[in-house]
């Protein structure tokens, strides 16, 4: 299955996928999903997996009363079982002007779709539905979360064709997928996070508050977090903004601090919705990302199940 | 303020340079496409003030690092209160106070002398302490130690003088002075016009002031420079050319008048000869005129004076000129050598003639007579010969005949070094080199090298040929070699010839017998009496005039060298000086009275441009509080 991106590099690495096929991607919450999967689901269901006994009630089938229990304690009990489901996910990949910035590793935003077209791939490839969000000025690509193939193409179609630019539309798309994606759901964010914390919070909180497991990959640059300009230096908005003309030894200082309280509370505030806050920085691979992405949520996923509550 | 240097102060506008270069900096900054301008923002809205504030704060201190330097450049001078509070307090204050005739050209009606007292006088009222006052002038060279309160003006160190200014030689006493005194700190004070001929003698400088270096750090040296000589109009000065010369019944004197103007005037010379009074009126034309006066002379005797004068100008001091004339006083040489071979080599090269030069030997005894004595080597002087040449006579020394020594084979050796210039072996009138170079020296018994006896010319091998050494106003030499063959080639004459007849003429200078002589040419012994002949308070150390002398009549003379109104530059002045530093105080004003003291800037600008300097250089390692790290450390693909 080939996937190109505009500048001739294919979107999929075929290696990264092979080394990363025997690690699916699972969901840290319970799914709640029409077809069975490998994600646990809200619901018991029939599955080889025990959860948990309760009390017959009349009705219950009883081919599931444990008859060892009722020796043991003259009472009937019921087995339940864990549900197994599809995953939906849902791909939110931020298209605003400030995600085109290329300090020399490449644009971010390459990195950005590069990231999305393998989560979508695993994703598809494990059975789960995959929809796909691009926010941005000049765009408003929302393909619904599919399991397809076929479907699979369109992604990587729009992943291609989208160019970054214009200012950030990413906070209120996430708060309308809020509303619109009615059943649980994995939110993939990929987004440089440039905007302001606490509505990005909000955002997030709405997110979580419909109870979709989100996950935020921030892609970041080396040069932001350093800002090691010498000279005075004319800073263009690549959102449109206004030029500034600044002496990098007069606010470097006052950048950094800047910096660093934006990502502190974009941290906290992040952790405390038990969002997956995943830092990605452009000058590094991928795949590294990835994998440390799919055992956290094998680890979350294995957690859920030995003390998951109804 | 004032500046010596004002062309700097048209650079001034160049210590906005480091704000241009910063403007331009900003012009030629390079463009970034930049995502994280939300931070930009915030760091630019709140940037440290205290980070901006040390941005313009280096910024001025380099402009004003700048400006002071440019100014030190310009060499800034103050006046008033900070001249005054520059001023540090000395124990002495030695003042050589230049009295030549050229300091009494007037300018606005006050001649540059009375400037010069003004300005001395406000300098000790304005200095700080009580520091003890020498006063060296330029006529005389005597020290006066002024009592606090003396009226400067009533002093007669401070008249006019027609001697010339030696302005070396009187810095060269002032250090003297204060090196005999010890002194913890010193100003030497030089009033003068800067005329070049009172720095720079004829001959060119002959002391070294790195010898005096160690004075350096105690010594101040001060100009009190009374301006440029621009002189009133209508100034005529009149020199005497030569000597003046006999044809028949007339004495024939050659003058030159310089003035200040060109066009063709009828001046009237006032001359006082015989006893009688004439008046003679030249038609002078062009600013320097020259012409041969004829003045009638008494055919009957032998001795004849004159004095001619211009009427008075601007400048009195240079108006008049004496004349005398008088047979040529024969010199004499005796010579007190036993070998005859060198007698007929001292024969040959003195040349006697009847009338102008005689030869004697040891039966005339030595007096004022006989200026130049030739004697063997290794033979002590007596007490006699030691007075003979403190009186002014030269002694030359030759070795005996009988010291042959192994030589220096047939080649012999050259001589390596000597003073081509001036001196002994210098060069000529007609500026002909001594050709000392083709001398070969045989044989030789060289004279003994000591503090206090001066080598004139050395062999090839490094030892003296010929030495001098002073013996109160005579002196005596020594020579390694005899003009005989063997000996030396000396016999050929080119070289033994001249210094015979220097040696003679030098022994016979201060016997005043040719007629006219200049003044501060030689130095007047206590005992010495001379009657002017006539202004009675004339002083031949001082005054150009007609005066007897040992029973014979002597005209005397100011420098023509010290009309010249060429002036040493200040800058020339330091280098003159060096290493001692020059301080300037000058007058600019038409007014003489109500001048202020000055001084010189320069150090302190300097000191305030290393100020800063270390301004900047503190400010740009400041180390400022930068904000902590982001704080989370960046954990490659894992959660944040």
């Amino acid at each position: 299955m080939a996937a190109r991106d505009s500048s001739s590099k294919p979107l999929l690495d075929s290696g990264v996928l092979s080394r990363l096929s025997r690690m699916p991607l699972q969901a840290g919450a319970p799914m709640l999903g029409p077809v069975t999967g490998m994600h646990r689901s809200a619901t018991r269901g029939a599955s080889v997996e025990f959860a948990e006994y309760r009390k017959y009630v009349p009705g219950d089938d009883i081919k599931h009363i444990d008859w060892q229990v009722y020796a043991r304690s003259d009472r009937f009990y019921i087995k339940e079982f864990e549900a197994d489901t599809n995953l939906r996910a849902y791909l939110v990949l931020d298209c605003s002007g400030s995600m085109a910035f290329d300090s020399g590793h490449g644009p971010r935003f390459d990195y950005a779709r590069t990231l999305a077209a393998h989560l979508a791939y695993m994703l598809v490839k494990q059975g789960d539905a995959v929809g796909l969000h691009l926010c941005g000025e000049d765009t408003d690509t929302d393909l619904p979360a599919r399991q397809a193939p076929s479907h699979l193409q369109n992604i990587f179609h729009e992943l291609e064709a989208v160019r970054p630019r214009g200012e950030s539309t990413l906070i209120p798309a996430l708060h309308a997928l809020a509303e619109r994606v009615q059943r649980r759901a994995q939110i993939l964010v990929l987004s440089d996070a440039l905007m302001p914390a606490d509505e990005l919070l909000d955002a997030v909180q709405h997110l979580c508050f419909c109870r979709h497991e989100v996950t935020f990959f921030q892609l970041i640059d080396p040069q932001e977090l350093q800002f090691d300009f010498t000279r005075p230096i004319r800073f263009v908005d690549l959102e449109g903004g206004a030029d500034l003309v600044a002496d990098p030894s007069v606010v470097h200082a006052s950048y950094l601090q800047a910096l660093d309280q934006h990502m502190t509370t974009l941290r906290s505030g992040l952790r405390k919705y038990h969002v997956d806050h995943r830092l990605a920085p452009v000058d590094e691979h991928f795949e590294q990302l990835l994998t440390a992405f799919l055992l956290g949520h094998a680890g979350r996923a294995v957690k859920g199940r030995g003390g998951a509550r109804r | 303020m004032t500046a010596l240097s004002p062309l700097f102060l048209w650079l001034l506008p160049l210590a906005l340079l480091p704000v241009i270069i910063h403007l331009l900096n900003r012009l030629r900054y390079r463009t970034v496409k930049w995502a994280a301008m939300m931070f930009l923002r915030t760091a630019d809205r709140d940037a440290s003030r205290r980070a901006k504030i040390r941005q313009w704060l280096i910024l001025a201190a380099r402009c004003l690092m700048l400006l002071v330097f440019l100014l030190a450049l310009a060499r800034l001078q103050s006046r008033g209160g900070l001249a005054r509070f520059l001023n540090r307090d000395s124990e002495r204050i030695v003042v050589l106070f230049d009295r030549s005739p050229g300091m009494e050209q007037t300018r606005g009606g006050v001649s540059s002398r009375e400037r010069a007292l003004l300005l001395v006088q406000q300098g000790l009222r304005e200095g700080r302490g009580s520091p003890q006052v020498l006063w060296i002038d330029s006529a005389t060279g005597e020290r006066t130690v002024l009592p606090a309160g003396t009226d400067l003006e009533s002093l007669p160190q401070t008249r006019p003088a027609q001697a010339p200014a030696n302005v070396e030689d009187l810095l060269r006493r002032a250090l003297e002075e204060i090196a005999r005194e010890d002194d913890a700190g010193a100003e030497i004070w030089i009033a003068t016009d800067r005329r070049a001929a009172s720095w720079i003698p004829e001959g060119g400088l002959s002391t070294d002031w790195q010898d005096w270096a160690d004075l350096r750090a105690r010594v101040t040296l001060r100009l009190l420079d009374v301006g440029q000589i621009d002189p009133d109009p209508g100034n005529r000065s009149l020199q005497l050319l030569g000597d003046p010369r006999r044809e028949g019944d007339s004495l024939l004197v050659d003058l030159r008048l310089n003035r200040d103007r060109s066009d063709p005037e009828s001046v009237p010379l006032q001359i006082e000869t015989g006893g009688l009074s004439l008046r003679e009126d030249i038609l002078v034309e062009g600013r320097s005129f020259q012409w041969t006066q004829v003045l009638p002379i008494d055919p009957n005797r032998e001795v004849h004076h004159a004095l001619l004068a211009l009427p008075a100008d601007s400048n009195p001091m240079d108006n008049t000129v004496a004349v005398a004339f008088a047979p040529r006083a024969v010199r004499v040489a005796r010579m007190d050598l036993n070998d005859s071979a060198t007698q007929r080599a001292v024969r040959a090269g003195l040349l006697p003639r009847s009338g102008e030069r005689e030869l004697t030997d040891r039966r005339t005894p030595l007096s004022s007579a006989v200026h130049l004595l030739v004697r063997e080597a290794g033979t002590p002087s007596g007490e006699a010969e030691t007075a003979w040449m403190e009186q002014g006579g030269v002694a030359l020394s030759l070795p005996q005949a009988a010291n042959a020594s192994a030589g220096f084979g047939d080649e012999g050796l050259g001589v390596a070094e000597w003073n081509e210039a001036t001196g002994l072996l210098g060069a000529d009138r007609a500026r002909e080199p001594l050709r000392m170079d083709l001398l070969r020296i045989f044989q030789a018994v060289p004279p003994e090298e000591r503090e206090g006896i001066e080598v004139l010319a050395r062999l090839e091998d490094g030892t003296p040929l010929l030495t001098r050494e002073a013996v109160g106003d005579g002196a005596h030499y020594r020579l390694a070699t005899l003009p005989l063959p063997g000996w030396s080639s000396l016999d050929a004459g080119f070289v033994w010839v001249p210094i015979l007849q220097r040696l003679l003429r030098e022994g016979g200078s201060t016997d005043f017998s040719q007629g006219t002589h200049t003044l501060g040419t030689w130095t007047m012994r206590a005992d010495e009496e001379w009657l002017p002949l006539d202004a009675e308070d004339a002083d031949p150390r001082l005054h150009v005039g007609r005066y007897e002398h040992r029973g014979r009549v002597v005209a005397l003379n100011r420098s023509t060298h010290h009309d010249a109104a060429a002036q040493i530059h200040p800058d020339e002045l330091r280098e003159w000086a060096a290493p001692f530093d020059v301080n300037v105080f000058e007058d600019r004003s038409a007014d003489a009275r109500g001048r202020e003291a000055r001084v010189e800037l320069t150090s302190l600008l300097a000191l305030l441009g290393l100020i800063f300097l270390a301004v900047e250089s503190y400010l740009l390692t400041l180390n400022i509080r930068r904000a902590p790290a982001v704080r989370s450390p960046l954990r490659r693909g894992g959660a944040a």
